[in-house]
């Protein structure tokens, strides 16, 4: 090996590791920012276009008012894991006289989604709140008052800012704050 | 209350009271432990929470979601999770990640029985919280914490890395409210979760 030729190989690592010091780094500094897809977007069924919109599968969300008690979801769910089982809720629902609801065990949930498609009222959706994390397995069980209120506001000190991914060529792919 | 019973504390078995070497030292680890607790407990607990060796026990699927999570976008070493650890004995963390076999779970037991006090577990994943698709199966263990304690469960199936993170953040605010033996003085509410 020439040593012109040794030279420019020495360079040229010498280089490309300058060139790191200059990129921004890559990673997502989670507890205080998150890459949220679309505000408010919810992940549910569409009967008429016959499709899934987009979003998260995250924590469900129950519209007491459209549920009917049917069951659909809980027999879509047994043949996979058995998460939900349809527990009696005191109270007045025209259009559930029986009073029967879902509750979704989260420590068998798949987070597959077909319970939101076998919903044909659409009163079962998914948000994007994945923080389910719990100390105790029976705070894994959800009850009907529970997944039909939206999933709460995170701690203020972990509340995630919305954050975007950047495909830099010459900076590197990095995260930034969302505007809006 | 189920999987306390699993809990094996050496630590704690020396008697008080009583005559001999055994008594001598649960008196001697007595003294030692109240010297220490009340003017370093909250350092030694604020060092223990930023250097969590886990040892990864990769059954499934989710072990994909803890590379992705040790990876350069979302980083676990942030946190003090270095996975790349010399031995079971040197590990204060078990991550529990995918399907525990009958089996495996012997296995499992001897794992967690080498791990040192102070030391804390993770359940990550569908499979190991509740049997998940293995529902009623014959040859899966339905739930780890039949056998040994678990202190933060982590559902999904398999859960991302974000919420692999979140799990990690509620271990390390029960690890902040814990004594110097490691055990918890309380629980902190979902609301009180912080970045420690």
């Amino acid at each position: 090996m020439k040593a012109s030729e040794f030279l420019s190989g020495f360079l040229k690592v010498v280089e490309s590791g300058l060139r790191h010091l200059v990129r921004k780094r890559m990673t997502l500094r989670y507890p205080e920012f998150l890459v949220v897809p679309a505000p408010d977007e919810l992940f549910g069924f569409k009967p008429g276009e016959a499709r899934d919109t987009n979003g998260l599968r995250g924590r469900h969300l129950l519209d007491l008012d459209r549920c009917t008690g049917c069951r659909l979801c809980e027999i879509t769910c047994n043949g996979i894991s058995g998460a939900i089982t349809m527990v009696k809720v005191e109270g007045q629902f025209p259009r559930n006289k029986r009073g029967i609801f879902p509750s979704i065990d989260y420590g068998r949930c798949v987070f597959c989604g077909l319970c939101v498609d076998a919903c044909i009222f659409d009163a079962l959706f998914m948000t994007d709140r994945e923080e389910l994390a719990e100390y105790d397995r029976a705070a894994l069980l959800y009850g009907p008052e529970e997944i039909s209120k939206p999933p709460k506001e995170l701690p203020v000190k972990i509340r995630a800012k919305r954050a975007e991914l950047i495909l830099d060529e010459r900076r590197g792919a990095h995260h930034v704050q969302r505007k809006n | 209350m189920r999987s306390e019973t699993g809990r094996k504390r050496l630590a704690l078995s020396f008697p008080t009271g009583g005559n001999g070497a055994a008594a001598f030292v649960g008196r001697l680890r007595d003294i030692i432990i109240k010297s220490v607790a009340s003017p370093l407990g909250y350092v030694i607990n604020w060092s223990r929470l930023y250097s969590l060796w886990p040892v990864h026990l990769e059954t499934a699927c989710c072990s994909v979601e803890l590379g992705a999570a040790a990876g350069a976008r979302w980083d676990l070493e942030r946190f003090g999770v270095l996975e790349a650890f010399g031995s079971l004995r040197q590990c204060d963390l078990l991550m529990i990640l995918g399907t525990v076999t009958r089996k495996m779970m012997k296995r499992l037991r001897v794992i967690w029985e080498q791990m040192p006090e102070p030391k804390w577990s993770m359940a990550i994943g569908a499979c190991c919280i509740s049997g998940g698709l293995y529902t009623d199966s014959y040859n899966v263990v339905q739930g780890v914490d039949m056998e040994i304690p678990i202190d933060v469960y982590v559902p999904g199936c398999p859960p991302s890395p974000r919420k692999i993170i979140y799990g990690l953040l509620l271990l390390q605010n029960k690890i902040i409210n814990s004594d110097v033996l490691g055990r918890p003085k309380r629980l902190p509410d979902r609301e009180e979760v912080r970045i420690v």
